[in-house]
């Protein structure tokens, strides 16, 4: 299985914001199917441009719960136009 | 707005009580420059006098305020909130006679709802509660999120959508535009996850202007984000506190620290609504039902990062009687990420610096941010823009 995840949402959307919101898009898009023991790959679609704390922290929540802010570090890829993304995952998950 | 009459309900009436009706209304005079909280507390003493001894009658309410200056973007926010609550709950008109004192905090009243009272033509009245409820037109945006509108999942995306493209087509920069729309869309979600009610944005972009020693050009991103309710910011907090719940680790610190500023309470300098609503601003604290928050972290940064680039700024909350200012320098968690609003950034045994805490002197029942800030415009290509 391909641990790689590409987010489908509203395609008018360029933002995304809201902690329900980043945690209903983890439960319906990857909840189910994420295999922990793999190196993870998330997939934000280039239109987005700007993600907000509360969604990263609902969206992440499960994620950190399993496999640590480490385990983000270290096995996670996040493709995104935004500049650093990772790095502003990470430090709004601290 | 839900619980707008709470403005009336919770604050008292003092103020006069004999009035003059002139114009075909009953006269309001004011005679002092600065419309600040006391002026606005008067003010709501005395409609809610004359609602009660004309209560049978619709007779308008004049309020002459003459040649005023706005203390802030709050103040004449809360002042249409006053005659949004007349007009549209007590079935009264205001009409209202100022001529305003412009200033960079307060420019955004020209394009506010409020010159619209200005005339008693009922159409005036019917654009005022029209416009109240949303307007997004020139340097003015205006948006009522209502309790229903969190039907749409999306809503929290839509809101920095909107607040992005408002502020784009006035030539915010990119870096400012997106903490300023995270920070709408942030207290709004707020306003929905712990109190359930409307909330109000209201944010204006000034024209330019020039300082005295100074060859730049600067112009005001003003922004209030508001809700009535029952529940103040705080409230939460002292329900977990009070019946016991231990919902984590973090939580324990928390009641270890409430015993420690039990101590340090004192008169109207430092009360226990203080530390209600420093303590909903750590992180993983939250007075919601639901335990994942990362508290007031994200907020914290963001407006710490505004005021960075600002020039200057004048940011504080408000929530019932007490009012927490932003200082930029005291918005820094520390390694265990609590924040102290204090010198030493001690929250466990130190109370919050003097500076950061102060009295409102109405009740406000809900919660009001008011986030002014001066930006310097950045030159492109060696031109100002």
């Amino acid at each position: 299985m391909v641990n790689r995840f590409e987010l489908d949402f509203d395609k008018a959307l360029t933002k995304l914001s809201g902690f329900d919101l980043g945690k209903d898009m983890y439960d319906e898009q990857i909840g189910k199917t994420i295999d922990f023991d793999k190196n993870i790959t998330i997939v934000i679609p280039e239109r987005v441009d700007l993600i907000g704390s509360s969604f990263i922290q609902g969206f992440f929540e499960e994620i950190v719960n399993s496999i640590g802010i480490s385990g983000i570090d270290e096995r996670m890829t996040v493709l995104s136009s935004i500049p650093n993304i990772k790095q502003i995952i990470i430090d709004n998950l601290n | 707005m839900t619980d707008e009459e709470l403005l009336f309900k919770r604050n008292t009436a003092r103020g006069q009580k004999r009035y003059s009706i002139r114009n075909g209304g009953i006269y309001y005079h004011n005679s002092e420059f600065i419309v600040d909280g006391t002026k606005i507390k008067e003010i709501m003493g005395f409609i809610k006098n004359v609602n009660k001894k004309y209560n049978n009658t619709n007779i308008p309410i004049i309020l002459d305020l003459g040649k005023v200056e706005f203390k802030d973007k709050l103040t004449y926010i809360i002042l249409e909130c006053i005659c949004h609550c007349v007009m549209t709950v007590y079935g009264k008109k205001v009409i209202i006679l100022c001529n305003v004192q412009r200033t960079i905090w307060t420019e955004g009243i020209y394009s506010s709802v409020l010159p619209l009272l200005s005339s008693a033509k009922s159409d005036c009245f019917v654009k005022f509660t029209d416009n109240f409820m949303g307007e997004i037109y020139g340097r003015h945006y205006r948006k009522i999120v209502k309790v229903e509108d969190w039907n749409d999942k999306y809503l929290n995306c839509k809101i920095m959508e909107q607040v992005d493209w408002f502020l784009k087509n006035l030539h915010v920069d990119k870096e400012n535009r997106d903490a300023l729309s995270e920070v709408v869309s942030e207290l709004a979600g707020n306003v929905h996850d712990h109190v359930n009610g409307d909330c109000l944005i209201d944010i204006d972009v000034t024209l330019e202007y020039e300082k005295e020693d100074d060859i730049g050009e600067y112009y005001g991103v003003n922004l209030v984000v508001l809700n009535f309710s029952s529940k103040l910011f705080g409230e939460g907090i002292r329900e977990k506190l009070n019946n016991g719940h231990i919902l984590n680790e973090r939580f324990k610190i928390v009641k270890e620290a409430y015993k420690n500023h039990q101590r340090l309470f004192s008169g109207e300098n430092y009360v226990e609504e203080d530390f209600f609503n420093i303590t909903a601003f750590q992180h993983k604290i939250s007075g919601r039902e639901k335990d994942f928050t990362n508290g007031g972290t994200g907020l914290t940064k963001l407006i710490s990062s505004l005021q960075e680039r600002s020039e200057t700024h004048n940011c504080y909350m408000i929530s019932g009687k007490r009012a927490i200012f932003f200082r930029q320098e005291l918005l820094h968690y520390d390694e265990e990420k609590w924040i102290g609003f204090n010198d030493n950034n001690n929250y466990f045994d130190e109370k919050p610096s003097d500076t950061v805490l102060g009295g409102s002197y109405i009740f406000f029942p809900g919660t009001a941010y008011n986030l002014n800030f001066v930006m310097r415009k950045e030159e492109e290509n060696g031109k100002q823009v």
